[in-house]
């Protein structure tokens, strides 16, 4: 490709105020070799149509704001280049599985409910709680152990990935699932047990079938498939014991 | 707004679901491959073969190896419930607790039926 050269953005737009139905736009937006999608979206909002609404704000996939459907795919817009997406068009739509507040523009509110409600936050031992300035120490090899997860960054890739999520939103799904698993296996925290009514609830681990989608899209190589499915195998040992002992639980 | 959690029951039919993977993966193709080609390729007299009725009897009648059978059988029947259920659901046809009771319930007669088999059929 040249420098100057254009491609064509399909997007899928719908305006809470209209009546209209959700209705297809197609801008020609020219870029370089270096233009990411977010910018091609920001260019059309700067000089072709200001009406078109999105999300974002960090430019470099840290942010998290800036998924939607890019080809039927979920994407972080900043995190695409237009020339790997030339000749185009390229089709945009806004992530799948959530409702749409207007254009590209998806509701978290479902998700930011289920953060707190997987205990996604650390639970520190009382004696570190009582001297909140001394270090946490943690070996490398501790570290490790939910370095990964703690790199998700709640872009929800993965619920727009998860066919299970589109079926049953209760699902908790990848991201919650992947976080709860990250405090879990952090060697600070002590929150474990408060952790498990979610995870072996009907809308926990359960629901997923392991389709594996969820890793394939993540942008920050969380793995919530295997977390989420090695969270199974611990659910179910817990299952039989509770069963084989009642009370053992509470 | 906090989410009430209700604890599944599901560990119980993925373990079933789980064995019977392992039967169907490891039991299963050895089965097929002793009486669909070693049995019959393996040379014999006409009445001695590997398969031979009197010879299949005879193991048979050790309750160790009845009960074996009768076990894989079950486990099959549970990993097979448990896959069209979750296929049913993965295929957008939610049958709630009618197709969730006719597909664990037709696991369980099948094991029902092969344990009182083992139980019931004279041994030789
Ligand atoms: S797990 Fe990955 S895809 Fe899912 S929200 Fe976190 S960073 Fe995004
Ligand atoms: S703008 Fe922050 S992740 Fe894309």
């Amino acid at each position: 490709m040249t420098d100057g050269d254009a491609i064509r953005l399909d997007v899928l737009r719908w305006h809470p105020d209209r009546p209209a139905a959700p209705w297809w736009q197609s801008y020609e937006v020219p870029y370089r070799a270096d233009s990411t999608l977010l910018e091609a979206l920001q260019t059309i909002k700067d000089a072709l149509d200001g009406t078109l609404t999105f999300r974002w704000s960090c430019r470099m996939a840290i942010c998290g704001s800036c998924g939607c459907m890019v080809n039927g795919r979920p994407e972080l817009s900043c995190h695409l280049l237009l020339r790997d997406l030339a000749p185009g068009p390229v089709r945009l739509e806004p992530l799948a599985h959530f409702p749409v507040i207007r254009d590209l523009v998806i509701d978290q509110q479902d998700f930011l409910e289920k953060l707190p409600a997987v205990g996604a936050y650390l639970v520190p031992a009382a004696d570190a709680e009582a001297a909140p300035d001394t270090p946490s120490r943690q070996t490398p090899a501790q570290m490790a152990e939910y370095y990964q997860y703690a790199q998700c960054i709640n872009c929800l890739l993965c619920y727009s990935a998860c066919p299970q999520y589109g079926l049953k939103p209760d699902f908790l799904g990848p991201a919650a699932l992947a976080l709860m698993a990250r405090h879990d296996a952090d060697s600070r925290d002590t929150g474990g047990s408060a952790r498990k009514a979610a995870r072996d609830a009907e809308s926990g681990v359960w629901d997923c079938t392991l389709v594996g989608h969820c890793t394939e899209v993540c942008p920050q190589g969380v793995d919530p498939a295997r977390a989420i499915n090695r969270n199974k195998t611990a659910s179910a040992r817990d299952y039989v014991f509770d069963l084989l002992m009642p009370g053992r639980r509470r | 707004m906090s989410i009430r959690f209700r604890r599944s029951h599901e560990p119980l039919f993925w373990l079933l679901f789980g064995a019977g993977g392992l039967v169907a993966a490891l039991v299963l193709p050895a089965v097929v491959v002793f009486t669909g080609l070693i049995a019959p390729l393996t040379p014999h007299s006409a009445d001695a073969g590997l398969l031979d009725y009197a010879r299949v009897l005879t193991l048979f009648a050790s309750p160790g190896a009845r009960a074996a059978c009768a076990g894989f059988i079950a486990l099959l029947a549970w990993h097979a419930a448990h896959r069209i259920l979750h296929l049913c659901h993965d295929l957008g046809v939610h049958g709630g607790a009618g197709l969730k009771w006719s597909c664990y319930g037709s696991a369980a007669a099948v094991s029902l039926l092969a344990g009182g088999l083992v139980v019931l059929l004279p041994s030789p």
